[in-house]
């Protein structure tokens, strides 16, 4: 296993599942179970793949994905701060959406000022989407091995 | 590998796939016991997670889960894998099973959404749940060991900063 070629497959994929997480109406797929982010983890041991021309076993598979999901989330928080100060708040928006669907939230509008462009706003959300990314790209990873990692496992880990 | 090894890793991915799943029964419970200010927040931190349609979720004391019942389904079944998981496979906690039972364990939910979105039959609430729990299932028997083989690779190599130099 040689770690330097983990680069270019995680930055890739990477910033390919941040960007498409933070463009408004293509992140709205992120509903089916974090889709992009996962197709994140597919992609990473796919490139990965290709560029080393070896089998890749499933820890390994898990950990490009991992990898990859903790860089889609530092880029889809830049993105969507980006966004959020040109006025395109989707915190906001998701926000607004929660509070019209249950009337026991209606008391509670002050809580969307918590979903403005800030310094806690901002960590916050990055940390919840290190987590949730890093946990999703790793189960996109192990869903890309399935699909482009050979047919029978030995258990063995490079 | 040592058996504190396994068991230690076991049961920190069995706490956090139970704590999950805690997490997304708790909003509907807030909201029932009127601590409603948290119960929005949780809702909202799912929120990019999945689409929350009511009619697509399951309730718990008069308000819906925080994902849809497919999601509920996929979370609980990977919980339920985890689970079963020593009982079936032993103490190949590095081995992944044949690839062939992930793409069948799919079958159920892509032909769910498939002929429902052609009209073909209506899929309620425990169609969703039972085709995602029988996908989670199986997906706990490449997650853990996957997990297991992760962990090994980052112990061997001394930590994720150390992989990356």
């Amino acid at each position: 296993m040689k770690t330097e070629e983990y680069t270019r497959p995680v930055l890739i994929a990477g910033a390919i599942a941040g960007v498409l997480s933070a463009v408004p109406l293509v992140n709205l797929l992120n509903i089916i179970c974090c889709l992009w982010i996962l197709v994140g983890g597919v992609i990473g041991v796919y490139i990965l793949k290709s560029d080393s021309g070896r089998k890749i076993e499933y820890g390994e598979g898990a950990l490009i994905g991992l990898l990859s999901g903790l860089v889609a989330a530092v880029v889809s928080t830049v993105l969507n701060t980006l966004l959020a100060l040109a006025g395109l708040n989707i915190g906001m928006m998701m926000m607004q959406r929660m509070i019209n669907r249950f009337p026991e939230f209606e008391q509670f509008r002050d809580m969307m000022s918590a979903a403005r462009v800030g310094v806690f706003s901002i960590i916050t959300g990055l940390l919840f989407s290190l987590v949730i990314f890093g946990a999703f790209g790793a189960l996109g990873g192990v869903i890309g091995t399935a699909i482009y990692g050979k047919k029978k496992e030995t258990g063995a880990v490079a | 590998m040592r058996p504190l090894f396994k068991y230690k890793y076991y049961v920190i991915i069995l706490a956090v796939a139970g704590f999950w799943l805690f997490l997304i029964m708790l909003p509907p419970l807030l909201v029932s016991l009127s601590i409603e200010r948290s119960s929005l927040f949780l809702y909202f931190v799912f929120s990019p997670l999945c689409h929350q349609i009511a009619e697509r979720s399951f309730f718990l004391r008069g308000y819906p889960l925080p994902v849809c019942s497919r999601c509920f389904g996929v979370y609980s079944g990977l919980l339920l894998g985890i689970l079963i998981f020593p009982l079936i496979r032993g103490n190949k906690y590095m081995k992944v099973i044949d690839r062939r039972y992930l793409f069948i364990a799919a079958f159920p939910i892509m032909a769910d959404v498939i002929l429902m979105s052609l009209g073909i039959y209506p899929s309620n609430r425990w169609t969703r749940f039972f085709s995602g729990l029988g996908f989670g299932s199986i997906l706990a028997f490449f997650a853990l060991p996957a997990f297991f083989q992760m962990t090994f690779l980052l112990l061997r190599r001394g930590g994720i900063r150390n992989l990356l130099r």
